[in-house]
C-alpha cells in the first residue's frame, strides 16, 4: 500500500498544552504520512491522551497547532470533530442504551454515517441490537465502540489505549477489525498504548512521548535500520561509537550499547572485538523512553541523525 | 440531536408523566368533592346573590373543611418543584462527566455547546408543559375554595407561574452543579440546598413580608362596631382580600390590607426571581462548558 | 484459501516469516503454481497484522519471482521452487566435507562450528534486510 497522497495525515507544529501550571504536552512536532498506522508510545501521563484530544478537537492546543490531511484542527468547529473519529479510553458507551439506540445515537449525531456498515457490523459479530450495552462483554463494548468509530467515515481513526482492558482473544479480534478496515479504506490510525509489545506488527510509524516531549517519530522500519546495538570492550569511549548512545550497559570486560546508526556508519566504524545486531523494537522503545524528557530535540524524524557526535 | 436528547431524558419523562397522573387524579378527587359541597350548601347560589355578605357562616364551614385536604398536596407541590428540577438538570453535564461518556458525545460532529443548548432547551420545553400541566389541574381543583378564600395567600406556589419557575430554576441550578462537581447525587444534592434560597426569597416576599399592602379609607355604612380584622367577607368587600389591621376613626375605618389583585403581581416577581436565577446558572453553565476547551 | 500464521517471539520480522511460510508450502508442495494468496485485507484481518506487512512480503515474492500480482484479481503463485539438482547437492555436500574437516583440524568444536554457522547465516540476512530497505527507499 504505497503512500499517495502528499499531504500528512497528521501534522503538529510545535503544540502545546498547559493546564494550570503544568505543561501536559509542550514543543511537539511531527509529520506522518496518510495511510500510516501509528504507534503512539509513552508511560502513563505522558501526554497520549492530550495529543488525541487537540487533534480530535475536544481541546484548543496553548501554543502551536495540529492539522489534520492540512486542516488545522479547531476545537468545537464542526470541520474538526467531522474529520476524526476517537474511541476514548475505556471505551465510553451509555450503558442503558441498546445496541441499537447506540447506532441510532451515531447516525443522529453524525451527518455522514454508514448505517450499513454498522448493521453489517453488529451482524458480523453476532451481537443483537436489542440488547443493552452494560449486559455486553467488554470485548463486545469495545466493538461497539469501534462500530461508532469506523461508521462515521472519517479517514483518521484515533483510538486511546483501545486494548487495555480487554482479554487476549478480544484483543486479536478488535485489531483484526482495525487493520483490516486500514487494509480495505486506507484508514490513518493512531493507536495510544503504554504497551509496547503488540504495537510492533501493528504499526509502521512510531511516536514516543514522554513528559509531554516527543522523543523520536519516524517510520518504523526507517527507525529499526537506523539502529545498532553493540557489543564493544569496556573501554570504549562513546565518543569512538558510530551515532548517538542510546542506552549502554557496562560489565566488567565490556558494554552493550544502543546507538542511533545504520549499517553503513557502523561498518565505517567497525572495530575488532565488536559484535553488532539489529536493535530490537521494544529495546529501541524502552531506550527512547527512558531518556530524560529535556534532552529530546524538538525535531522530526530521528532517522539519518545517526552520524557521529 | 433530538431524538437523542428524548431517549437520555426518556426515564425522566415517564417519572414526570407518572407523577402528573398522580397529582391530576388526586387534584380532580379533591375538586370534584369541592364542587359537589359547594353546590350542595348552597354557597354558589349564595355568593351569586350577595357578594358574600350574607353567606360568612357557610364559607366559614366551606372553607374550614377543604383547607384541611389541601394542605398535603401544598407540601407536596411546594416541595416538588426542587427535587424534580435537581434530579433532571443534575445528571445532565453530571452523568456525562462521571462516567467519561463526554468524550463520545462531544467527538461527534456536534459541537459541545450546540450540543448543551439544544438539550438545555428542549428538556426546558418539557419541563414547562410539565409544570404548566401540573398547575392547570391544581388550579381547576381549587376553583372553588379560590373564589371565596384569601386568595392572596396560600394558593400563590401551586397556580399561576410559580411552580413552573420554581422548576426550571431548580433544573438550571442542577445543570450547573452538574458541571461543577462532575457528579450526579452531589450535583442533585447542591442543587436543592442552593434553589433553597430563591425559593425562600419567593416565599418571603408573597408571604410574611407583606410587601404589597394597601392602605385605605372606608365609611362604615351599618355600624363598624361589627367590623374586625378577620370578618368574612372582609370589609374592604372583596372576598380575596386579606385584611392587616384595622383602625376605627369616628366614622371611618382606617384599613391596611392586601388586596386580591397582588396575586398576579406577586406571582411575576416570584417567577421573574426564579428565571434570573435559572437564566443567570445555565448562561454560567454554557460559559463554562466553552470555557473548557481552552 | 492459504492461511499464515505469525510467531511473535521468534525475533524473525513479520513479513520475512510471511515469505518462509510461501517458500515452505512451495517446496512441500502445499502451494501450486496458480494458486491463488489472500488478499492483504485477508491476511491482515487474520493476523492482526499492518497491511504493509503484507503488501512487502508479496513484493519480495514478486521480486523472486514467486508470485506476481494481476490487477483487480489478486496474487497468484507463478513460479516453483526447485529442488536442488542432483549435481548442486552433490557438489555442495563435498564442499561442506571439506570445509568440516578444516574445521575440526583447526580445532573447532561442535558448538564453535554451529555458532559459526548461526554468526554468518544472521549476517547474511542483515544485509539482505539493509539491502531491501534502501530499496524501498523508506530510510528518514
Amino acid at each position: 500500500m504505497t503512500l499517495e497522497a502528499s499531504v500528512p495525515a497528521l501534522r503538529a507544529d510545535r503544540l502545546g498544552k498547559q493546564y494550570g501550571h503544568v505543561w501536559g504536552l509542550r514543543d511537539c512536532s511531527f509529520e506522518v504520512p496518510a495511510g500510516s498506522v501509528v504507534g503512539l508510545v509513552g508511560p502513563n501521563g505522558a501526554g497520549k491522551t492530550t495529543l488525541l484530544a487537540l487533534t480530535v478537537g475536544l481541546l484548543a492546543p496553548t501554543e502551536g497547532q495540529v492539522a489534520v490531511f492540512g486542516e488545522p484542527s479547531r476545537a468545537q468547529t464542526e470541520g474538526t470533530l467531522a474529520r476524526v473519529s476517537y474511541l476514548a479510553q475505556d471505551h465510553p458507551l451509555y450503558r442503558n442504551f441498546t445496541v441499537g439506540d447506540m447506532l441510532r445515537f451515531g447516525r443522529s449525531m453524525n451527518p455522514r454515517w454508514d448505517h450499513a456498515l454498522a448493521l453489517g457490523r453488529m451482524e458480523a459479530l453476532g451481537i443483537p441490537l436489542a440488547r443493552k450495552i452494560k449486559a455486553l462483554s467488554g470485548g463486545q463494548q469495545a466493538q461497539v465502540a469501534l462500530t461508532l468509530a469506523l461508521a462515521k467515515r472519517t479517514p483518521l481513526l484515533a483510538l486511546d489505549e483501545p486494548v487495555a482492558s480487554l482479554d487476549p482473544v478480544a484483543r486479536l479480534e478488535f485489531m483484526q477489525d482495525v487493520m483490516a478496515e486500514v487494509a480495505d479504506k486506507g484508514l490513518t490510525v493512531i493507536i495510544a498504548s503504554h504497551v509496547i509489545a503488540e504495537l510492533e506488527r501493528l504499526c509502521d510509524w512510531l511516536l514516543v512521548l514522554t513528559g509531554g516531549r516527543l522523543q523520536l517519530s519516524g517510520p518504523l522500519d526507517g527507525l529499526l535500520a537506523g539502529h545498532a546495538v553493540l557489543t564493544v570492550p569496556r573501554q570504549t569511549q562513546d565518543a569512538d561509537l558510530p551515532g548517538a548512545v542510546l542506552s549502554r550497559t557496562d560489565s566488567d570486560r565490556h558494554s552493550t550499547v544502543l546507538v542511533a546508526a545504520d549499517q553503513a556508519h557502523v561498518a565505517a566504524a567497525w572495530q575488532p572485538g565488536w559484535l553488532s545486531e539489529p536493535a530490537g523494537f521494544e529495546q529501541l522503545v524502552l531506550a527512547y523512553l527512558r531518556r530524560p524528557p529535556v534532552a529530546a530535540p524538538a525535531g522530526r524524524s530521528m532517522v539519518g541523525e545517526g552520524t557521529a557526535r | 440531536m433530538i431524538w437523542v436528547t428524548w431517549r437520555q431524558h426518556r426515564t425522566q419523562a415517564v417519572v414526570c408523566l407518572a407523577l402528573f397522573c398522580a397529582v391530576a387524579i388526586a387534584a380532580v378527587a379533591l375538586g370534584a368533592w369541592m364542587r359537589s359541597t359547594f353546590s350542595s350548601d348552597g354557597l354558589g347560589a349564595c355568593l351569586a346573590r350577595s357578594g358574600g355578605a350574607d353567606c360568612t357562616s357557610v364559607i366559614d364551614a366551606f372553607t374550614q373543611k377543604f383547607n384541611g385536604p389541601v394542605i398535603p398536596l401544598g407540601v407536596i407541590l411546594f416541595a416538588l418543584p426542587g427535587f424534580l428540577g435537581a434530579a433532571v438538570g443534575a445528571p445532565l453535564l453530571g452523568s456525562e462527566l462521571e462516567r467519561g461518556t463526554w468524550q463520545l458525545a462531544w467527538s461527534q460532529t456536534v459541537p459541545r455547546t450546540r450540543w448543551l443548548v439544544t438539550q438545555l432547551a428542549l428538556v426546558v420545553g418539557g419541563l414547562v408543559v410539565f409544570g404548566a400541566a401540573v398547575t392547570a389541574v391544581v388550579t381547576w381543583a381549587r376553583g372553588p375554595l379560590d373564589e371565596v378564600s384569601m386568595r392572596a395567600q396560600t394558593p400563590l406556589n401551586f397556580e399561576g407561574l410559580y411552580l413552573t419557575c420554581s422548576l426550571l430554576c431548580a433544573f438550571a441550578l442542577g445543570v450547573l452543579a452538574g458541571l461543577l462537581l462532575r457528579n450526579t447525587i452531589g450535583g442533585m444534592v447542591v442543587a436543592y440546598i442552593a434553589w433553597e434560597a430563591p425559593s425562600l426569597v419567593a416565599t418571603l416576599l408573597s408571604g410574611p413580608l407583606h410587601i404589597l399592602t394597601v392602605t385605605k379609607t372606608i365609611a362604615c355604612t351599618n355600624g363598624c362596631a361589627r367590623a374586625s380584622a378577620s370578618s368574612i367577607p372582609p370589609v374592604t368587600g372583596n372576598l380575596g382580600d386579606q385584611v392587616l389591621s384595622l383602625t376605627r376613626t369616628g366614622n371611618h375605618l382606617i384599613v391596611t390590607y392586601e388586596p386580591a389583585s397582588r396575586f398576579w403581581t406577586l406571582q411575576l416577581i416570584d417567577a421573574g426571581l426564579f428565571l434570573a436565577v435559572a437564566a443567570a446558572a445555565l448562561g454560567t453553565a454554557i460559559w463554562l462548558l466553552h470555557r473548557r476547551t481552552t | 484459501m492459504f492461511r499464515f500464521r505469525l510467531d511473535g517471539s521468534s525475533g524473525v520480522p513479520p513479513y520475512l516469516q510471511l515469505v518462509h511460510q510461501v517458500r515452505q508450502s512451495l517446496l512441500l508442495g502445499y502451494l501450486r503454481e496458480g494458486d491463488q494468496l489472500p488478499t492483504v485485507k485477508e491476511v491482515a484481518g487474520d493476523l492482526a497484522i499492518n497491511p504493509n506487512t503484507v503488501v512487502k512480503a508479496y513484493r519480495q515474492l514478486e521480486h523472486e519471482g514467486l508470485a506476481a500480482g494481476r490487477p483487480g484479481q489478486g496474487t497468484f503463485i507463478i513460479g516453483t521452487l526447485a529442488t536442488p539438482s542432483e549435481w548442486a547437492s552433490e557438489a555442495l555436500r563435498d564442499s561442506l566435507e571439506k570445509w568440516l574437516r578444516d574445521a575440526a583440524e583447526a580445532g573447532l568444536s561442535d558448538e564453535a562450528v554451529t555458532a559459526l554457522i548461526a554468526a554468518v547465516r544472521h549476517d547474511i540476512a542483515q544485509q539482505v534486510e539493509a539491502e531491501h530497505v534502501e530499496a524501498e527507499g523508506r530510510v528518514g
